[in-house]
């Protein structure tokens, strides 16, 4: 079984580039399926994205990822310092309007919805934690 | 990225490569949108090995772009996991997609 992930990053654009780096490079080193990999760096660009977007105005100073392999599974976690937010209470985005109406605002936790499951939302240690497990069985 | 000459009259092509994502679109957005003012676009994807809602956003808006001008606006060669991630946003059902550079522009002449 591969070993597991810690990344502590600073919650910008450039962190998150850095993130994917790591990601990219563990996926590789633990010969992860492809599609089980960019599903891993889907997710965590967009719950980092949300983060640096909402919570580093706010005073957020760290993004922590940390990958753990469970079986043909990974269970993954993203934690900011920012203010309480659960992001899985955004509305859904409308991914059938026509392109005159549409509007990007909501994809990226779509894309959670749709790609991880037992996605949850906690607040512990003065951090927002996002659990969630990415496996290709289901 | 690179620009690539197309062949045809009022038609740009170019290429992306990499990642297209929260990091790197910044770097790419303006040229991106200037290659669709009066224009039609070919996207050639096939370099671009992931993309995520912050990549999709700015093609969204060079789709959006184009459309108002009166242009044509496609991407080709998407690997599978960018292709994924269109047809979850529903992507697939607003920016053209091909294969190949070559019906990419048949399409669009």
């Amino acid at each position: 079984m591969p070993p597991a992930l810690d990344l502590r990053l600073p919650p910008t654009a450039e962190g998150i580039g850095t993130m994917l780096d790591r990601l990219e490079a563990y996926a590789e080193d633990a010969s992860l399926p492809p599609a089980l990999a960019s599903h891993l760096c889907l997710i965590c660009e967009e719950l980092a994205a949300n983060i640096a977007e909402h919570a580093t105005p706010a005073g957020a100073s760290l993004i922590a990822v940390t990958v753990r392999p469970e079986g043909a599974a990974l269970r993954v976690m993203v934690e900011d310092d920012g203010p309480a937010f659960d992001p899985l209470h955004a509305p859904a985005p409308d991914t059938a309007a026509p392109l005159e109406e549409r509007a990007i605002g909501g994809l990226g936790l779509h894309f959670v919805r749709t790609l991880a499951r037992e996605v949850c939302y906690a607040r512990a240690d003065g951090r927002n934690r996002l659990s969630l497990t990415l496996g290709l069985t289901d | 990225m690179q620009v690539i000459e197309s062949g045809v009259e009022d038609l740009n092509l170019a290429a992306l490569e990499g990642r297209l994502d929260t990091a790197t679109v910044p770097a790419v957005e303006q040229d991106l949108l200037a290659l669709v003012k009066g224009k039609g676009l070919v996207l050639d994807l096939s370099g671009v090995r992931f993309v995520s809602s912050a990549g999709l956003r700015v093609l969204l808006k060079a789709a959006k772009a184009a459309r108002a001008g009166g242009s044509g606006f496609a991407a080709c060669g998407l690997q599978p996991a960018v292709h994924e991630v269109f047809e979850i946003g529903g992507f697939l059902q607003i920016i053209p997609t091909f294969a190949t550079r070559g019906e990419a522009i048949a399409a669009l002449r």
